[in-house]
């Protein structure tokens, strides 16, 4: 079974939740930028939740199945439309061979996600399908997906075969959703921990970090979100070597705006950092768009831990939930 | 030794603030204990030249280990009695030696001269100098393969280009401040580049995806353009 890409979106790429394990050596973990989101789209068409998926930035890609494939859409809002009919997020649809699937501009948000039944089956590297577009290497052929590009699905599971029958006899398409209760909207709090050298931060820039807005500029990527906002200065410059830094860490480099880095930062790192964004917050902020508004609030990593593990809860039931009504629709069949 | 918590899901063990061979081996001691007996939740580990961050599940500490504890506090548990004896323990490591050609200068090494003049040295003291000396691989980063060496001589130290290259060809050898390092791929750059090795040090089809681990030690031999244009050859 393959994909064939019509229109390619903008950043569109093949994803899953990354490769551990080798940031040792110098290669990124990578991956999905909102892994709950990619997550619930595997779940909706039964497959594990690090299977491979199509992630896109700001504008989806139309995709062209050369064969019944069950697929879902999640993440940033859009209005996906399968062969001109509107067909709706988070929930599992059966495309026909022939058929092309639209996803258009988001609305609100800004990745999505497209999972098909079996996964997106590029070859893996390192363990991972993930694209991995400094080293060239990961995904398709390493790089952003283009047009005429076919990629290669899995084999759906048995239990995705079963809804793909279920839905080839039902007329409607499925009416109930699964997604997660976020806004994109607004001004953003987001959870930070003081990092070593929060108490070397001036005063005035401990206050201004926390009590004032931080916009996220337009050279923002997957790499790195730039923010602009009160400068931030360390009380004393001294000197600093090279240390592993992580998703969420807030640099702070020579001009006094922070920089987030997101999933595809590098391993190590050599700019003083003022805080750590909690883990739990990092997906919603993977969702944000240059020129939203943050705020950020000072935690304790006990309560950054809670939230994780909280989080990791919530979709866990999210996912007991999708299985329930799988089994519904099964009996329906019967 | 200082164990930090660096975020929730992760926490960082410092053996030290300065870059030192010694705290290099502490850092490789207690990532060899952890790699033979990984804790509950472990999921990797990044060293750098101080220290060395463990990244964990919080879910599985917490699921295999004590609920009433938070994971970081029992990962820092953990850790701090392993860095202990990490600190304590005087057996050495056998380090690997891996000996890496390079032809210096001409083409290969455009700015030879440059940190030649710099210097006031001739170019053949600048190579003499380079590879006369042992490499400790500290950390690698910045791209896939990328070695961090301590160990050049302070003689040699040059500051970077005042315009960066857009592009570095892979292989080049540079200089940049009191540090030297080799470009595993192209990219754009601001080191000083004095020569250029056939050797691939990113070889991503291969058991272990770089040339180069943490903790080896890395002696660079002078080879003659011909030598490299051979090795090129045969290696591509």
């Amino acid at each position: 079974m393959t994909l064939k890409i019509i229109q390619k979106g903008f950043a569109s790429a093949v994803q899953d939740i990354g490769r551990t394990g080798y940031q040792r050596y110098g290669i990124i973990v990578g991956g999905v930028m909102d892994p709950p989101a990619a997550k619930i789209a595997n779940w909706l068409v039964d497959n594990h939740e690090s299977a491979a998926v199509i992630e896109y930035s700001f504008a989806g890609p139309s995709i062209f199945f050369t064969e019944d494939t069950l697929f879902a859409v999640t993440g940033a809002e859009c209005i996906p439309m399968l062969n001109g009919r509107e067909i709706g997020m988070g929930r599992p649809c059966l495309a026909r061979g022939g058929h092309i699937l639209t996803i258009g501009r988001m609305l609100s948000g800004s990745r999505g996600y497209l999972a098909v039944a079996g996964g997106v089956a590029t070859p893996v590297w390192y363990g991972s399908r993930s694209t991995d577009l400094r080293a060239g290497c990961g995904g398709y052929e390493g790089r952003l997906l283009a047009e005429h590009d076919c990629l290669p699905t899995g084999i759906p599971s048995p239990y995705a075969q079963g809804i793909m029958s279920v839905l080839a006899q039902v007329e409607s398409p499925i009416s109930w959703y699964a997604a997660l209760r976020r806004s994109y909207r607004g001004m953003h709090w987001i959870r930070v921990m003081p990092d070593t050298l929060w108490p070397h931060f001036s005063e005035e820039s401990r206050k201004a970090f926390l009590s004032t807005n931080y916009q996220i500029t337009a050279s923002s990527d997957r790499m790195g979100y730039r923010l602009s906002g009160e400068h931030l200065l360390l009380e004393e410059a001294g000197e600093l070597y090279s240390e592993a830094v992580t998703n969420g860490s807030i640099q702070v480099p020579g001009n006094g705006q922070p920089i987030i880095l997101m999933t595809d930062h590098q391993s190590i790192g050599g700019y003083p950092r003022i805080a750590q964004v909690a883990s739990a917050d990092l997906s919603l902020l993977a969702q944000l768009s240059p020129g939203a508004k943050l705020r950020f609030r000072m935690i304790t990593t006990q309560e950054g831990e809670a939230a994780a593990i909280q989080q990791y809860h919530t979709l866990k039931r999210l996912h007991q939930e999708i299985k329930c009504r799988f089994r519904l629709l099964a009996q329906k069949n019967n | 030794m200082r164990i930090e918590p660096f975020g929730d899901q992760a926490v960082r063990v410092r053996f030290g603030d300065q870059i030192a061979p010694h705290i290099q081996l502490s850092i490789q001691r207690l990532t060899l204990q952890v790699d033979r007996d990984p804790f509950p939740g472990f999921i990797e580990y990044v060293p750098a030249y101080t220290n060395v961050v463990f990244y964990y599940n919080p879910v599985e500490v917490i699921k295999r280990g004590k609920k009433e504890r938070t994971a970081q506090q029992q990962v820092m548990d953990i850790l701090s009695q392993l860095a202990e004896q990490a600190c304590g323990n005087e057996r050495q490591i056998q380090r690997r030696v891996i000996h890496i050609p390079v032809c210096y200068g001409g083409r290969l090494g455009p700015d030879l001269n440059a940190v030649a003049a710099f210097h006031q040295m001739s170019t053949d003291q600048v190579i003499k100098w380079h590879a006369q000396s042992e490499y400790l691989v500290y950390m690698l980063g910045f791209a896939p393969g990328f070695p961090f060496l301590g160990g050049m001589s302070e003689a040699l130290a040059t500051p970077r280009r005042a315009t960066p290259r857009l592009k570095v060809a892979a292989g080049s050898v540079g200089i940049a401040g009191r540090q030297t390092g080799v470009y595993p791929l192209e990219s754009p750059g601001g080191w000083q580049i004095i020569g250029r090795t056939p050797v691939s040090l990113f070889t991503p089809k291969a058991d272990s995806p770089t040339l180069l681990h943490a903790g080896d030690v890395v002696i660079f031999d002078p080879i003659p353009e011909q030598e490299y244009a051979q090795m090129k050859g045969i290696s591509s």
